[in-house]
């Protein structure tokens, strides 16, 4: 791997000295002020978590296979263990996974180079957020060694069941598992503000505010997002920790306190974070599918404002989540129709991205392929949610597996499919080396197809009404059926065959590593900034005389004025 | 060695300025989240007013009193830093952070004040409510001490004037809080 | 890199604001003297607004930078405001269309608890819990107080079912549709030079 040099601030200093014989290498990458370094610190941690995340899902998905036998390389699984498992299995893949990957790593490598800029504004805030992160991260892994286990009380964490640990029997697993969560929000809202004030301020001369690549505006409207919902939520989490550890009583009504207001706070913020992480997964797909269409983005500003709006109205919708928790049923009515309308503006931006394609040039290598999956996969999971946010229909489904379908097949796609897009396209950027495609490929269909033999059986069952978060079904008789237990079964081995042609992709990265082909400055014949660069760039990205100046948008392939299809936007007029 | 990313400015605003605002708005929504809690419940619960008379308005009033002289010598301080005058500008920042010393310590005197006579977070949930906004607004005003502590040295030498102004600026944030605060707690009983 | 649009005020502005903050200090307690509740009301939280006004503006000099710094501060005041509207009409309120909150109903009637009291904050919890559970739902009432009435909000409910229905059916003729003429692309594409 090619080292870049590594910027030693004179706060710094005192640890050159111990850099000169020891661990250079390994010091110099832990105490990195560089935006790409902080990128792959991010980008490492959330794939390990992705692997733990993903390990919890392979045994919780094997009890209900085969309820009660020993799973392989677990053991056992007792009922407050499956909850604990289905508990963290959310809140990893959500708050160490998705965000880390999506936003803070490529974020962190992207933004600067897109901008044309030689870091972000603040490289040392920008490391104070990867450390913040790291020690949640550590926490949270330790909240599920501690007696009594991790914290099982759902991803939602509704009190009392959260509050009292009379009923949770997680006292020191529930603490950890808040206070990890609250510092991986000080973490996000750190680097959020590195990133909002880097695209305000530091723009290449001559970049417009429209001649920003798309995923740039993405990551920076989700930070935007993110900052301005978590803050209800953080105050509650303060709330609930002191009803746990203090015992005061919140949300205690017997005292005073409102359950239902952890459901509001907790909720408010629930809502426009998974905007927040479908955002970048979006941004991702828009720049994959211009460069290998040959085509400029279809209704570029139209794209922004409407994602713009999205993260407006994506605050007037939460309480959808909450239909039958008891909230005020006129409250309710107003919701279904928020909710409802919110996926007119997403529709909107996927036939944007169809109209992209349609009559451009078309390769498909893998990078391509992840993001048209992206795009097909999602549909599915946004049409889904129509029936989930219609208040009458989501009495039956609230709980059911079938919101749980519909949620993985949006999650997926954004955390996966997107990830997977963004890796494949950037990796010879980041690495410096060239991905086989052959292997590529074969992953990808290796993981898309498993993904819908495993979610769509779901969908079915959840509409045959089997509920979430039960352990064994073999104690409900209507639901412990034949057919429901072969799907599940079904379902459970698509699983395994997924999992597996993981491999590939692990494969994959090492082959390359090892002996891949020397990645040019520009494969993929693409116009964005990051492209002008070595790969992967040098610390400062350019030499200090040599920062790009900038002559006109991303987009601008096939123009008809060039004899080259692409006309990066560095080249003076 | 800065990187020039942080030199530039398209939109005018200069970036330690424009990242002190965003600070703002989202410490906006945490405290406003935690006061439309609060306020949510006491307009539910009237009888939470006989919780509430015990807060002592004189106390709450002289730390009102402080923080807003503490925000003033902190404005001061940014205008001899704008007019380049290191000293000065450390000086008015001293006189900031003992106005923050003295309005802990004056909490510190209350709340031992109100716990010895059994007001404890535990008590019932007006006091909870109490205890952790009150405290959460502390604990902003500790953080911010200490942050101007480390700029006034700064200051002190004629290095990185323009920090006077953006802690200045979280300093008058705090004080709003406690603006707000104040009528909450301890007027409107 | 200081923004010098603070400069031409000298230091006398500023003490003249805090002086004017004093003053209003001291009739936001001079307020509750009169013991009348919306006078009170008025001084304590209209001085604050009035007191956080000068602060924001003078102090923090607002009234003088650039326009999107106040449309940042007003997006956040905006929410705030919003998340106030979704939740009050569940926790501000203990009733509503259909639904009770006997627990925190019965807290209100007990008053609040005197700390010489605590045990019985157990006992009321206990039985907050119960009464919880035994929540009641009423009939359905002969008129829905909803915004509009019951006919309007159906048809703007059902309007936007309409829309959305078209638009995703439009959805899967549009996606059908470009696969087709992608797979012509290609292998047409196949054919001549690339």
């Amino acid at each position: 791997m090619v080292e870049p040099a590594v910027d030693l601030t004179h706060h710094d200093h005192h640890h050159d000295h111990h850099a000169h014989h020891g661990p250079e290498g390994l010091l110099k990458y832990i105490w990195s002020t560089d935006h790409k370094i902080i990128a792959m610190q991010y980008l490492f941690t959330g794939m390990a978590m992705a692997v733990i995340g993903g390990f919890m899902a392979y045994v919780f998905r094997m009890q209900l296979a085969f309820p009660g036998l020993s799973v392989p390389g677990y053991g056992v699984v007792s009922p407050g263990e499956y909850n604990s498992l289905v508990t963290n299995h959310g809140t990893i893949m959500i708050f160490w996974v998705a965000m880390p990957v999506l936003i803070a790593a490529f974020g962190n490598f992207l933004i600067p180079l897109m901008i044309g800029a030689d870091d972000m504004v603040f490289p040392r805030i920008n490391r104070l957020s990867f450390q913040v992160f790291f020690v949640s991260a550590v926490l949270i892994l330790a909240s599920l060694f501690v007696e009594g286990g991790g914290f099982a009380g759902a991803w939602t964490a509704y009190p009392p069941l959260s509050a009292n640990e009379a009923y949770n029997l997680t006292p020191l697993g529930s603490s950890l598992w808040l206070i990890a969560v609250a510092l991986e929000f000080v973490a996000f809202l750190l680097g959020g503000i590195n990133f909002i004030t880097t695209l305000m301020n530091s723009r290449a001369p001559g970049m417009r505010a429209f001649d920003v690549p798309v995923v740039v505006w993405m990551i920076v409207i989700a930070s935007i997002l993110f900052m301005l919902s978590v803050g209800p939520l953080i105050a509650g989490a303060v709330m609930l920790l002191f009803d746990q550890t203090l015992g005061t009583g919140f949300f205690d009504p017997g005292r005073g306190g409102d359950p239902i207001l952890w459901q509001h706070l907790f909720w408010f913020f629930g809502h426009p974070e998974v905007y927040v992480v479908l955002l970048p997964a979006m941004g991702v797909v828009a720049e994959i599918i211009t460069t290998f269409a040959r085509k400029k983005l279809f209704a570029y500003r139209t794209v922004i404002f409407t994602v713009v709006a999205t993260g407006v109205l994506s605050f007037f919708v939460w309480a959808h989540h909450q239909f039958i928790a008891g909230i005020d049923p006129r409250m309710a009515n107003l919701f279904t129709i928020t909710t409802l309308l919110i996926s007119v503006p997403i529709a909107e931006l996927c036939f944007v991205y169809i109209a992209t394609l349609y009559g451009g040039s078309i390769t498909l290598n893998t990078p391509m392929l992840w993001a048209l999956a992206f795009i097909a996969e999602f549909l599915i999971g946004g049409v889904t949610g129509i029936f989930l946010g219609a208040a009458g229909a989501d009495v039956f489904f609230h709980d059911t597996y079938f919101v749980l379908a519909h949620f993985h097949y949006t999650f997926f796609p954004i955390a996966i499919i997107g990830t997977f897009a963004a890796l494949t396209y950037w990796f010879p950027k980041m690495f410096g080396k060239m991905l086989d495609d052959r292997l590529g490929k074969i992953h990808f269909w290796g993981t898309i197809l498993p993904f819908n033999f495993i979610f769509i059986p779901l969908f079915v069952l959840g509409m045959g009404g089997q509920h979430r978060r039960i352990y064994n079904y073999n104690h409900f008789p209507e639901l412990s059926v034949d057919w429901m237990q072969n799907t599940r079964i079904f379902a459970t081995v698509s699983l395994l065959i997924m999992l597996a042609f993981q491999v590939v992709f692990f494969v994959n990265v090492i082959k390359s590593w090892r002996s891949g082909e020397k990645a040019p400055k520009n494969p993929w014949k693409a116009n964005s900034l990051e492209w002008t660069t070595e790969s992967p760039p040098p610390h400062g990205n350019w030499p200090p005389s040599e920062l790009p100046n900038v002559y006109r948008g991303p987009y601008e392939y096939s123009h008809p004025d060039r004899e080259e299809d692409y006309w990066p936007q560095n080249l003076p007029a | 060695m800065k990187p020039i990313a942080t030199t530039r400015s398209a939109t005018g605003i200069q970036t330690g300025k424009l990242a002190v605002w965003w600070v703002l708005a989202s410490e906006v929504v945490i405290f406003g989240g935690l006061l439309a809690s609060y306020i949510m419940h006491r307009l539910g619960h009237p009888e939470w007013a006989d919780a509430a008379a015990v807060t002592n308005t004189t106390i709450g009033a002289i730390n009102t009193f402080v923080l807003l002289t503490s925000s003033l010598t902190a404005v001061l301080a940014h205008q001899a830093a704008e007019r380049g005058d290191g000293p000065r500008a450390a000086r008015f920042l001293g006189f900031t952070i003992l106005g923050a010393l003295t309005f802990i310590g004056i909490k510190a005197y209350e709340w031992s004040y109100e716990i010895s006579h059994g007001y404890t977070i535990l008590t019932n949930t007006f006091w909870s409510f109490y205890y952790t906004a009150a405290g959460l607004h502390a604990l902003h005003v500790i953080a911010g001490a200490i942050i101007m502590g480390f700029v006034a040295l700064d200051a002190r030498k004629n290095i990185e004037l323009h920090r006077v102004e953006l802690i200045g600026i979280y300093w008058h944030f705090v004080d709003v809080v406690w603006i707000f605060l104040f009528p909450l707690l301890y007027i409107a009983k | 890199m200081a923004d010098h649009s603070s400069e031409h005020h000298g230091d006398g502005h500023y003490i003249k604001i805090y002086l004017i903050l004093l003053a209003l200090l001291f009739v936001s307690i001079l307020g509750p003297e009169l013991e009348i509740q919306i006078v009170t009301l008025i001084t304590a939280f209209g001085v604050a607004v009035i007191k956080a006004n000068l602060v924001v503006g003078h102090f923090m000099h607002l009234n003088v930078e650039k326009p999107i710094i106040k449309w940042v501060l007003g997006a956040s005041v905006v929410l705030l405001a919003l998340f106030w509207a979704g939740v009050a009409p569940d926790v501000q309120k203990h009733e509503g269309y259909q639904w009770e909150n006997l627990a925190a109903q019965a807290a209100v009637e007990r008053g609040i608890e005197d700390p010489a009291e605590h045990e019985e904050g157990a006992a009321a919890s206990h039985e907050g819990e119960e009464a919880l559970a035994a929540a009641v739902i009423g009939p359905p009432p002969t008129h829905g107080p909803l915004p509009g009435g019951y006919n309007f909000t159906h048809l703007v409910f059902w309007g936007v079912v309409g829309l959305v229905a078209v638009g995703t059916n439009a959805v899967a003729i549009m996606l059908s549709f470009g696969a087709g003429l992608l797979a012509l692309e290609t292998i047409k594409g196949d054919e001549s030079s690339g």
